[in-house]
């Protein structure tokens, strides 16, 4: 009802900067976000059982509940074969804390263990924001992510099934959120964002623009080399259909 | 005593042009509700207030999935056209489901009194309902087959649910295919799920549906479901039990397996009006004789469901997501007897596991449960 912003994402399509997440977004919880964006080589998060490739996500992300939202995430890795639709990955992000009450955002990532995905991360992050001016506004964003995932072995590290345990997310090639990452992210009118951030590996830059309300496009630049981008699209759920309103001929 | 008598005259004469007006006013609401998509509309004029009559006008409106919507554009239409004082029956084939009023704009429902039941349903007639044709797109899709990572089967369906008698329906139609990867059924034009169905609140909040017939997901046989479905509670209940056997097209001909299966589930409903979120728990057999539970979290949104789904049996877990969309554009062609549309509530489940069939069941579309849902007077204030 408040107004349908936009909030910025990072690359999966959840609320964040670049490729790190944050704990605040915006009123509106009536909506679905469809994303899509694309990882160079070099930068590829996925790594699907070690193998680097270019990497497609395409992602949906829903919040049904204030506190919690809700993340799918289908990998493709471009040049790694037989995969099929490629690396399904779910996780869910509660809003444990939130600014107007507590004085800061906190939240939690938490991946389900499905020994599914390869990009399960868990972790957790604060924020605050801070106005400036009406339109303009910063908000610094700080968190840790565990370094490892429990869940089983996979077959291809040719070992027995030994049931679920603490295993370190690199043996799977998978980098993401592993210790420390913060960053700084910039909101100009709910329209155009700019973000900074450590992901726990590289440094990179972010800038988007809201179009029509539902469109956002972003560049991302990786590391200070690579240039990369992502398209995200918000349908809003809660709007009356124009066909159930109207009845005058 | 002239007088008197002129007095009355009067009096008499102005009543008399007061309620003939109304007629016309009542025949001209009817008729801007029907243009307007509805259909079995019955007024019926019950008491004279100080400041007008009070009508109870029964309506269902098939291209609307949203209840509270249908109320709120019935109410929208009579206010506008001079009708202050009105209380809203929804039917659901012709059978009362509860009555709704506005009041300072929130919408109060209750449950109907029996006499003024008895009164729509004498007036009652499937001619007051249109061919209400629809077409849906039916996809199937098998992801994660390494070659071809995405399997798909398309067609398109299209027909109606021809409402025969108060309650009674024969659903059919026919389904055009658009492409197949997915299996071996042929590419002709064949019978869409055809069933016959009979719906009823048999005691106040007591629903059942009893279905016999070609259903879809490949089954034919009989389907009955039983729903306690209280008006204003979040607590609802339902028992399914159906014996059906598996039936499909090869090449010009149909072939209907001789097996059947039972199938029965429990399942318990509660819905959390604030969040309009429905937590439901489903036990019991489901078909390939697969026992188990499934447990479903619904998110209710204005024309909208999303659904997120994780079911332990024998066969295996498997975890997932459906929704519920009214597709674009609506109605297409309206005219007084024929309405051609896109279905209002097209329904499609993702699940992650496709290895084997872990807690299937069928005909899930057309389910006692999910169209009841929907009819929560709790959730009506709330979008």
């Amino acid at each position: 009802m408040s107004g349908n912003v936009f909030s910025q994402t990072n690359f999966f399509g959840k609320p964040g900067l670049v490729r790190i997440p944050k704990p605040s977004f915006n009123e509106d919880r009536d909506n679905v976000l469809f994303n899509f964006s694309y990882m160079p080589r070099e930068y590829s998060v996925n790594n699907f059982m070690n193998r680097r490739s270019e990497e497609l996500f395409y992602s949906l992300n829903l919040r049904p509940i204030n506190w919690l939202s809700v993340n799918l995430v289908i990998t493709r890795p471009i040049d790694v074969p037989r995969i099929g639709i490629g690396d399904r990955h779910l996780d869910f992000q509660f809003y444990v804390l939130n600014q107007k009450r507590y004085g800061i955002n906190l939240s939690m990532i938490l991946s389900p263990t499905l020994d599914a995905s390869f990009i399960d991360h868990n972790s957790v992050f604060i924020s605050r924001e801070i106005k400036l001016s009406k339109t303009l506004s910063f908000e610094p964003v700080f968190g840790y992510g565990l370094k490892a995932n429990y869940r089983k072995r996979t077959k291809s590290m040719r070992y027995e099934d030994d049931g679920y345990q603490w295993i370190k997310k690199s043996k799977f090639g998978n980098y993401y959120l592993s210790g420390f990452f913060g960053g700084i992210s910039i909101n100009a009118k709910d329209k155009v964002f700019f973000s900074a951030e450590y992901d726990t590996q590289y440094i990179n830059l972010s800038s988007s623009v809201t179009l029509f309300k539902k469109l956002n496009l972003k560049a991302m630049y990786l590391d200070f080399t690579q240039l990369t981008g992502q398209v995200s699209y918000t349908i809003f759920l809660d709007k009356s259909l124009k066909r159930n309103v109207k009845f005058h001929e | 005593m002239l007088n008197f008598m002129n007095k009355f005259l009067i009096i008499f004469i102005l009543f008399f042009s007061h309620f003939a007006a109304n007629a016309q006013d009542v025949d001209k609401l009817k008729s801007a509700l029907q243009s307007a998509g509805f259909e079995q509309v019955i007024v019926l004029p019950v008491s004279l207030l100080d400041d007008g009559r009070l009508y109870l006008i029964g309506i269902e409106h098939r291209g609307i999935n949203n209840p509270a919507e249908v109320l709120i554009l019935a109410n929208s239409i009579s206010t506008s056209m001079g009708f202050l004082h009105t209380k809203f029956t929804l039917f659901y084939k012709g059978q009362v489901i509860h009555q709704s009023e506005f009041n300072n704009g929130t919408i109060v429902s209750s449950n109907l009194s029996d006499t003024y039941s008895r009164d729509f349903y004498q007036k009652f007639s499937p001619r007051n309902y249109r061919l209400n044709t629809f077409i849906d797109p039916e996809i199937q899709i098998r992801f994660g087959n390494f070659i071809n990572p995405i399997q798909s089967k398309t067609s398109l369906f299209i027909g109606s649910d021809i409402v025969l008698a108060r309650g009674f329906s024969l659903f059919t139609g026919i389904a055009i295919p658009i492409q197949n990867d997915l299996d071996s059924e042929s590419n002709n034009v064949k019978l869409g799920s055809s069933y016959f169905d009979y719906f009823t609140q048999f005691l106040t909040n007591h629903y059942a549906q009893l279905s016999a017939g070609m259903f879809y997901d490949d089954r034919y046989g009989v389907d009955l479901e039983y729903r306690y479905f209280p008006n204003h509670a979040n607590l609802s209940v339902g028992l399914r039990y159906a014996k059906t056997g598996f039936y499909y097209f090869p090449e010009n001909a149909v072939f209907f397996e001789s097996k059947f299966e039972n199938l029965y589930l429990i399942n318990f409903e509660y819905l959390f009006p604030k969040d309009r979120i429905n937590v439901s728990l489903e036990f019991g057999q489901f078909l390939n004789k697969d026992t188990g539970l499934k447990l479903l979290f619904i998110k209710q949104y204005k024309n909208i469901e999303v659904g997120f789904f994780s079911t332990v049996t024998q066969t295996g877990r498997t975890a997932g997501f459906n929704f519920m969309v009214p597709l674009i554009p609506g109605k297409i062609i309206r005219t007084r007897n024929f309405e051609f549309r896109t279905n209002d509530s097209f329904r499609w489940e993702y699940s992650y596991s496709n290895e084997g069939e872990i807690g299937r069941d069928f005909n899930a579309k057309k389910s006692l449960r999910n169209t009841l849902r929907r009819f929560n007077s709790n959730l009506y204030n709330r979008y």
